[in-house]
């Protein structure tokens, strides 16, 4: 199962003797339905993150009433910006407004198919993966343009104009600062380009050479330009244009701009956890080396990085389990009943996922004869949820300082993005390139 | 191929997030360049001068609390020192360091807001909320002197119309502490920001001359290189007792006024403020605190024009009696409007951003405006 | 400088005929000069090395009802570079027939450019206007608003394009629409 394209065609093999075009559209429509969720999820979970990191750095609070943490806020959220009115304006050319939410959508989403989150778990590992993900991010800039003409808006007009610009100019450095990474990795296809960056943190390409170094900034910094984030979100400058090119939208459209904007910033992340952080390499161990089911328990286990981790796991399920106990004997010396119980608010999670991770150990330590299922279960950990971690976590990381910037940097102008864009970042593109080039004859 | 251009018409305001309060400004546009700006104003006019005319003088003061939201205390304070003058009211010594403590704690707020509200125009949201924080505890420091947030109405002809609650100085003296390493943060946080002084230097620069031909007051003045405060340069109240700078723009950050210099002008003005109030908190006498010898105010047919320097500058009330106890004309001259009469000529040639950044520093506040 | 000399060197500059200078009421003393002499004496003013006016500090209309109807248009006149200040006046009369003939005074917009708004509150106030400036309008109030609310005869219109301006009258439709 190396991606889910080819994986879904065997699972629907029964579908084969219809004929290959329906087969192809069940698997099609499958994906389809597997991105947008994802790509839902994500962006709600996205609008958590910032409103969290808006209240952090903005020494308030954020969302802390809707379910736990305020996790769920963004379902309500959602649920608001279906049931309003979806107003479209009466001079708004009506077809294109409508459209261009989609479009923007659609630009994001087609993005997520060469997104990797593991090894094994792709959607489609396309050979021209990278090439593939410039083309889908250019479907943004239309659809900016679209929205920004179509309102008869000159708010509206001005943002699309800004981003039409913009977006374009800094497609340029974005595409060369990726083209010194397939240049490095040989390969377009993503997994490829992962798979390049095996064997610990020095073969990252970020800190393989110099000239690559200097590309991932240079990368990060363009993509934040494509996606309008702050430093560079001029086209919906709050405090200039209102609101920019969706100025004029409401109700669910309004969230589908807000939701694409949020993908877009897992997607560049991702992009920029690929290319130039190792994917989801995971520092210190090699997950590529592991063997396949069945292979010796014993000795996968004496690997001093398992140890290590093992150690961390208990010692985390130790503190869990700790505070929970605590939690209980404050109860149970107050006398409370079970629900109004300290305990049961605050603690039970981790109780829960203390009782896992200190049966999970002790189970490893006393080597059980479960262990021929646990070898199943510690490869699939290790071939698919800890790598997807690790990748998660590196590009949540870059996440946040991509929302980190946008609560902390004022706005540039329009002719100093551009600036920025063609004096410094698109030259400083080709001389990576170039340098890329010569270092690696000279090196290799 | 020649393309053929033209200019449109971009209608900014009066609802529009970086017009603060209700301003409108009709720009003629090439694209993002301003070719032609034009401001309209009126929208907050409550006719405050016209209510003036109507009330027996105590009355008009809430009004005066309204007249600068941001700076009820700086307002209340020029409109009692005028009548004060006209109707030859003394003030009890106590009363006066009252006052000025108010008022230069009212313009640290007010400044805040400005400089909060500025970054926020530039696009940084952060600051902001910030500025509003330290702003709230001096709210509650004034909430517990009055029983007011924002429009106080504390100060009377002849005083203050409470004393100090018990323990005030200190808890003053607790904040002033508080504030002081702040400010070096928010240097720290936007001042020295690369971004920042990219979009504010040398943008929108009024000269020397330009200043005065406007009538710019305060901060805006000063940040052009023109040495004046009255607070220094025509003492009023105790300020010939206290000792403090006065920030004069230097081109040493940039060109001297710009939008940066305007903005740095009023974080020094900050650091003055405490300065000032650490001095009234150290010399503040005992004594009464209000006069109470005037109940049935009347004031002598005559004429008196009277400034005091409010945080948006120069705050003028002409007052004309003639006699009686209503006055027969008073005409408020404040700050914000020279401030905004100058944006007519700077704005053509800005692009839109510019012009937010200039709105902002000008620190414009509207119904000062209007009045 | 002093009130006194500036006086002096006023005199000198437009001569002494029909100059009122008031000093004898509590406040400020104030020369009061015919509205004719006012743009020489004001381009004089602010070039005069010694004078120097740089700054127009306020601009006010007055209006008089007393026993006759007059107006008066005050510059109050600071001096950055000598630190002093001067109050001039200009009285217009204003007769019942056709008054916006009488009430005309010309602009200082172009010696002191800060006048041309506060010129123009002026005119929004008080009706006065202001000749030979570069754009004149209203300033506060729309430009179909009927009247100037300064005036002390003004009657405020019962509506203002249909909207009620007076309470009774918003009351009144307000009661209307609940019963």
């Amino acid at each position: 199962m190396e991606n889910l394209v080819n994986d879904l065609f065997g699972q629907f093999a029964f579908l084969q003797k219809l004929g290959y075009v329906p087969t192809a559209a069940v698997v099609m429509l499958t994906c389809g339905l597997i991105v947008l969720n994802f790509f839902g999820v994500m962006s709600g979970l996205y609008t958590f993150f910032e409103r969290k990191v808006a209240g952090w750095t903005n020494a308030r609070r954020g969302p802390n009433r809707v379910g736990p943490y305020g996790l769920v806020q963004f379902m309500a959220d959602g649920v608001k910006l279906i049931l309003k009115e979806d107003i479209i304006p009466a001079a708004a050319d009506r077809s294109i407004f409508k459209f261009a939410p989609y479009l923007l959508l659609l630009g994001t989403t087609l993005s997520f198919v060469v997104i990797p989150f593991g090894p094994k778990w792709i959607i489609g590992d396309l050979n021209v993966g990278v090439l593939y993900l410039l083309a889908t991010g250019s479907f943004t800039v239309i659809g900016l343009i679209m929205a920004g003409w179509a309102s008869n808006n000159k708010f509206a007009l001005l943002g699309g104009m800004r981003s039409a610009a913009q977006i374009v100019s800094y497609e340029i450095p974005n595409a060369l600062a990726i083209l010194v990474v397939v240049l490095m990795a040989g390969t377009m296809s993503m997994q490829g380009i992962i798979r390049a960056q095996a064997g610990g943190i020095h073969h990252w390409f970020i800190f393989s050479s110099p000239f690559s170094f200097l590309a991932f900034f240079i990368y990060f910094i363009s993509a934040i330009a494509e996606i309008n984030r702050v430093p560079f979100d001029i086209p919906e400058a709050e405090s200039e244009l209102v609101a920019g090119y969706n100025i004029e939208y409401s109700a669910m459209r309004f969230g589908v701009f807000f939701a694409a904007e949020f993908g877009n910033i897992y997607v560049i992340t991702a992009v920029a956890v690929t290319c130039f952080l190792g994917g989801w390499q995971v520092p210190f161990l090699d997950v590529g080396e592991l063997g396949p089911v069945g292979r010796s328990f014993g000795s996968f286990m004496a690997r001093p990085q398992v140890l290590m981790l093992l150690l961390l796991v208990a010692l985390a399920a130790t503190f869990l389990a700790w505070k929970a106990l605590r939690a209980f004997v404050w109860d149970v010396r107050r006398k409370r009943a079970f629900f109004g119980s300290r305990f049961v608010r605050f603690h039970s999670e981790l109780l829960v996922l203390g009782l896992v991770f200190a049966g999970g150990a002790l189970v490893l330590a006393l080597h059980l004869p479960l262990r021929a299922y646990l070898s199943t279960i510690y490869w699939a950990f290790f071939q698919y949820l800890l790598p997807f971690l690790v990748f998660f976590g590196k590009a949540m990381l870059l996440s946040f300082v991509v929302l980190w910037w946008r609560w902390t940097l004022p706005r540039l102008r329009v002719d100093q993005l551009m600036g920025v864009c063609w004096k410094y970042l698109t030259p400083m593109g080709f001389v990576c390139l170039v340098g890329q080039g010569f270092w690696m004859w000279l090196f290799s | 191929m020649l393309l053929t251009t033209e200019t449109m018409v971009l209608n900014m305001g009066p609802h529009h997030p970086s017009t603060h309060g209700v301003l409108r400004f009709i720009l003629r546009t090439d694209g993002e360049v301003i070719h032609l700006c034009r401001p309209d104003i009126g929208y907050l006019h409550r006719g405050l001068e016209k209510i003036a005319e109507q009330l027996p003088y105590a009355h008009f003061m809430p009004y005066t609390d309204r007249l600068d939201y941001l700076a009820a205390m700086n307002c209340n304070l020029g409109y009692a020192i005028t009548v004060e003058q006209a109707a030859d009211i003394e003030v009890p010594p106590r009363a006066e360091y009252i006052r000025v403590l108010v008022a230069e704690l009212n313009r640290i707020i007010s400044h805040l807001i400005s400089v909060g509200t500025f970054a926020m125009d530039i696009g940084a949201v952060t600051p902001f909320t910030h500025t509003i924080r330290e702003r709230e505890w001096v709210n509650d420091l004034f909430e517990e002197l009055c029983g007011a947030r924002l429009t106080y109405n504390y100060i009377r002809f002849g005083g203050v119309v409470f004393d100090l609650p018990e323990g005030f100085l200190d808890r003053l003296s607790h904040f002033l502490d508080y504030f002081e390493p702040r400010l070096e943060q928010y240097n720290r946080f936007i001042s020295k920001n690369k971004i920042f002084k990219e979009r504010l230097v040398g943008v929108a620069v009024i000269s020397r001359q330009q200043a005065l031909d406007y009538a710019l007051v305060g901060p805006n003045l000063r940040a052009s290189g023109i040495d004046w405060d009255l607070r220094r340069d025509e003492p009023y109240s105790v300020y010939g007792d206290l000792e403090f700078d006065v920030p004069i723009g230097t081109s040493e950050f940039g060109v001297m006024g710009d939008c940066y210099t305007r903005y740095w002008i009023r974080i020094w003005e900050m650091e003055q403020s405490v300065r000032i109030l650490r001095q009234c908190i150290a010399k503040m006498p005992e004594g009464p605190y209000l006069n109470k010898s005037k109940r049935k105010l009347k004031v002598e047919p005559g004429e008196i024009y009277v400034r005091t320097e409010a945080p948006r500058g120069e705050l003028g009330f002409y007052l004309i009696s003639q006699g009686g106890i209503r006055p027969h004309r008073l005409k408020i001259r404040t700050g914000s409007f020279s401030a905004m009469s100058i944006v007519e000529e700077l704005g053509s040639g800005l692009m839109v951003a510019d012009l937010v950044a200039l709105i902002a520093s000008l620190d414009v506040v509207a119904p000062e405006v209007d009045r | 400088m002093e009130a006194q000399s500036i006086l002096e060197r006023i005199k000198n500059i437009i001569g002494e005929a029909d100059l009122v200078w008031v000093d004898d009421q509590p406040g400020d003393p104030y020369l009061v000069i015919p509205k004719e002499k006012l743009r020489r004496l004001a381009i004089n003013m602010k070039g005069d090395p010694h004078l120097a006016f740089d700054t127009l500090m306020c601009l006010s209309g007055v209006h008089n009802m007393g026993e006759q109807d007059e107006m008066e248009v005050v510059y109050h006149l600071y001096s950055l570079r000598h630190r002093h200040q001067f109050i001039l006046k200009v009285k217009l009369d204003r007769p019942a027939f056709f008054p916006h003939f009488y009430l005309r005074v010309d602009s200082v917009s172009g010696i002191w450019p800060a006048a041309a708004w506060m010129e123009r509150e002026v005119y929004d106030m008080f009706g006065i206007h202001f000749v030979g400036h570069d754009d004149f309008r209203r300033l506060l109030l729309p430009p179909d608003w009927e009247g100037h609310p300064l005036q002390k005869d003004y009657q405020e219109p019962d509506a203002y394009r249909g909207i009620a301006t007076t309470r009774e009258e918003i009351e009144g439709v307000l009661a209307e629409e609940s019963g």
